[in-house]
């Protein structure tokens, strides 16, 4: 579920609209929360496959192969994830109506 | 914020990368691309509009954040389907095409289930 968004600052937004730099603040904070639940997300679903696919038996402590499987694990799932996030990017190019290539367009810096 | 300073430019430590892999091309690091129709997200800096303006940009942004949730679930389906044998130090083309191909037929498969509800609400 998405993480709540109670963490925002509550400024005077509702009545006749807030300053500029309260929007511009609540916009800021929600695109934190974007990018934390994203984190979020990437870690408990890496840990997850990755724990499956290198600890198949869980034994005393980690063995090497398993920390060098879950390192290319994780590059391995990285990966999965910016071919998917493109297919999707240039599906939602094609949908809306762009004539556009297979582009997803911006990169985040 | 800085996503490469978050993932790093390239595989996490402990693993040997083949000489021949070029850091530029480094296919692991991690390229949050998203959608064309959203802005970056220094574009939040410029002058406000009215309620409306601010409205649709928190729609914007309530949108980013569900497409990440999507690709996320995606991934971790074609993840199963796809990316079966031991991790290695470099996706084949042959599961690269899985993972692309399972990711399309996935959202063709979710147009139809649309399309299909859509009718049933309609008919009832």
């Amino acid at each position: 579920s998405p993480a709540s968004m109670d963490s925002l600052s509550s400024s005077g937004v509702g009545g006749g609209g807030g300053s500029d730099s309260d929007k511009r603040q609540i916009l800021e904070q929600l695109q934190q929360q974007t990018a934390l639940n994203l984190i979020q997300s990437l870690v408990n679903t890496s840990t997850e496959k990755c724990f499956e696919k290198c600890v198949p038996s869980p034994g005393g402590e980690l063995a090497t192969s398993e920390q060098k499987c879950v390192s290319m694990c994780l590059d391995r799932y990285v990966e999965t994830w910016n071919i998917v996030s493109k297919v999707y990017g240039s599906r939602i190019a094609r949908e809306s109506g762009g004539g556009g290539g297979g582009s997803s367009g911006i990169s985040f810096q | 914020m800085s996503w490469s300073s978050w993932f790093g430019g390239g595989s996490s430590g402990g693993s040997d990368k083949p000489a021949s892999s070029d850091a530029y091309n480094d296919t692991s690091s991690f390229q949050y691309e998203t959608v064309p129709s959203i802005g970056s997200s220094s574009s939040y800096g410029s002058s406000s509009g009215g309620t409306a303006e601010f409205q649709q940009q928190v729609q914007q942004q309530m949108l980013v954040a569900e497409l990440q949730r999507r690709i996320g679930q995606l991934s971790g389906l074609c993840w199963e389907k796809c990316m079966t044998a031991y991790p290695k130090y470099s996706i084949s083309s042959r599961e690269e095409n899985c993972v692309t191909n399972c990711a399309e037929r996935y959202l063709d498969v979710s147009s139809l289930i649309a399309e299909g509800l859509a009718k049933k609400f309609e008919a009832s």
